[in-house]
Order: C-alpha cells, then sequence, then structure tokens
C-alpha cells in the first residue's frame, strides 16, 4: 500500500496521476455508503468554529499553534515568595 | 489593503482549488456527469444562499454572504465548496488547513434546506473534493467541526471518521 510519504511530487504528472487514482478510490468508496436522511440545512459546524483559532479549537496540539500562541505566560512569583 | 504576499497565496491557491474541483468533476461517477458541477462560492451562490437564510427550518442563524467573504480574506488556503445540480445549489461548505498544514478543516457543512436529487449524498461529495484538495495541499487528516446531531455524526462514522468528543467536538479521518 502506497503512504503519504510515497506521494509523487505535486505539480508533477506524476502527482496528477496519483491523485486522480486517489479520487477514483474515493467515489468507489463512497458508492455504497447510506445515504443521510434529513440532510437539510447545517449539518457541522458553527460561528465558533468559523472564528476560532487552532490553538482554541485543538488545545492538546502545540504543533498546530502560531508561534505566538505557544508562548506560555510566566508569572513571576519570587518577589512574593519572598516575602 | 491586501499584502502582496497574500495576494499571491491568494491566487495561488485559488487555482489549486480549481485543479482539484476539475479532477472531481472529471473522475465522477457516470450518474453524475452531466448534472453535477463544483464551484467556490460565487455571486450566484450568495444569492440562493440568501434563501436559505430566511427558511424557517434553518437551525444556525448565521449569514454566509457576511461569513464567506470575511473568512476568504483572513485565509487564503481554504477549502471552498458549493455543490451544484444543474442550476440549483445543493450544498455549500468552508474549510480551511491548520497553522502546521498537517490538517484540512471543514468548518461549516451545509445543506439546501429544500430536498434536492442529491439530497442525502452530499456529505460523501464534499468530503470526496475535501480530500482531493486536502491531498493537493500535503495535508493528511479531515477535520469535520461540530456536526450537529448524532445522527449526522453516525453518518460522517459511516465514512470512515471517528469522533473525537469532549470539548473540541470534531471528527477525523487520515487520508491513505
Amino acid at each position: 500500500m502506497k503512504t503519504n510519504t510515497e506521494k509523487p511530487k505535486p505539480g508533477t504528472p506524476e502527482f496528477d496521476k496519483w491523485l486522480r487514482e486517489k479520487i477514483r478510490e474515493d467515489f468507489k468508496a463512497f458508492e455504497n455508503a447510506p445515504e443521510l436522511e434529513d440532510e437539510f440545512g447545517v449539518l457541522s459546524g458553527s460561528l465558533e468554529s468559523m472564528t476560532n483559532t487552532d490553538a482554541e479549537a485543538f488545545p492538546d496540539e502545540p504543533e498546530e499553534y502560531m508561534p505566538h500562541e505557544r508562548v506560555k505566560i510566566v508569572v513571576d512569583n519570587s518577589k512574593k515568595e519572598d516575602k | 489593503m491586501k499584502q502582496p504576499s497574500h495576494q499571491l497565496a491568494d491566487s495561488t491557491y485559488a487555482q489549486l482549488r480549481e485543479q482539484s474541483r476539475n479532477m472531481i468533476t472529471e473522475e465522477l461517477p457516470l450518474r453524475y456527469r452531466e448534472s453535477i458541477t463544483f464551484d467556490d462560492i460565487t455571486g450566484r451562490a450568495i444569492a440562493q444562499l440568501s434563501r436559505w437564510e430566511v427558511h424557517p427550518d434553518r437551525r444556525v442563524m448565521w449569514s454566509w454572504q457576511q461569513w464567506a467573504s470575511r473568512y476568504a480574506a483572513i485565509y487564503p488556503k481554504r477549502f471552498e465548496l458549493t455543490i451544484w445540480f444543474h442550476s440549483m445549489l445543493c450544498s455549500v461548505s468552508l474549510g480551511r488547513p491548520t497553522w502546521g498544514a498537517g490538517k484540512l478543516r471543514l468548518d461549516m457543512i451545509e445543506s439546501s434546506p429544500e430536498k434536492t436529487p442529491l439530497s442525502g449524498n452530499t456529505v460523501s461529495l464534499t468530503v470526496t473534493a475535501a480530500q482531493a484538495y486536502a491531498r493537493t495541499i500535503g495535508a493528511s487528516q479531515i477535520r469535520i467541526m461540530n456536526p450537529i446531531n448524532s445522527k449526522v455524526r453516525s453518518h460522517y462514522e459511516s465514512l470512515g471518521f471517528t469522533y473525537v468528543g469532549g470539548k473540541s467536538d470534531y471528527c477525523i479521518k487520515d487520508l491513505a
């Protein structure tokens, strides 16, 4: 089985061929998928999902944060402890 | 005013969206070939969406016209899709890659509030398009944010997604 790391370089004819094959596989896989009854209106998402950051949506995955979101706020309590 | 780098990203990713849309159109199952088209959220879509927004059964009150343009201005690498049956708008969705670019999150999926010839099948078409775009931009996982109810969640599970519970509330699928 081909893994993602073996995929051809984007922008090449090999990549287009690979992607086309993947799309065919996806259509085939969904061919017999059950239809969603009552598939009307909003199915997923919210105003929150439209506006929140990756840090807010996936707090346990710092690799998905923007650099400034990774900075921990450190509170200096040393003077307080001295008293 | 947009920065030149933002403009470049905007046009580059618009081209990538178009390429992946063209490819899924060409690979559509025969029964759909003459009737289904895919597009960005264009003016003709906004015109139909304004009717969806005032539908009495709508479960979430928000405006595509307002939010699609705002979202587009912020996220040049976005996934953006409308699914049409001839001239009838059947589904619309928006998403974006995470900052690390390894995941594509689908932030909103809405189907027509009225029955269409594609009712029941728009989610699988949306997921197929999202998977094609994710692969095009090098993402290896799809995340569907906030499924509206347990029935919809189960449907995503039937399409190969796994529900991540807790506060985050999304479904994930790794791409092979």
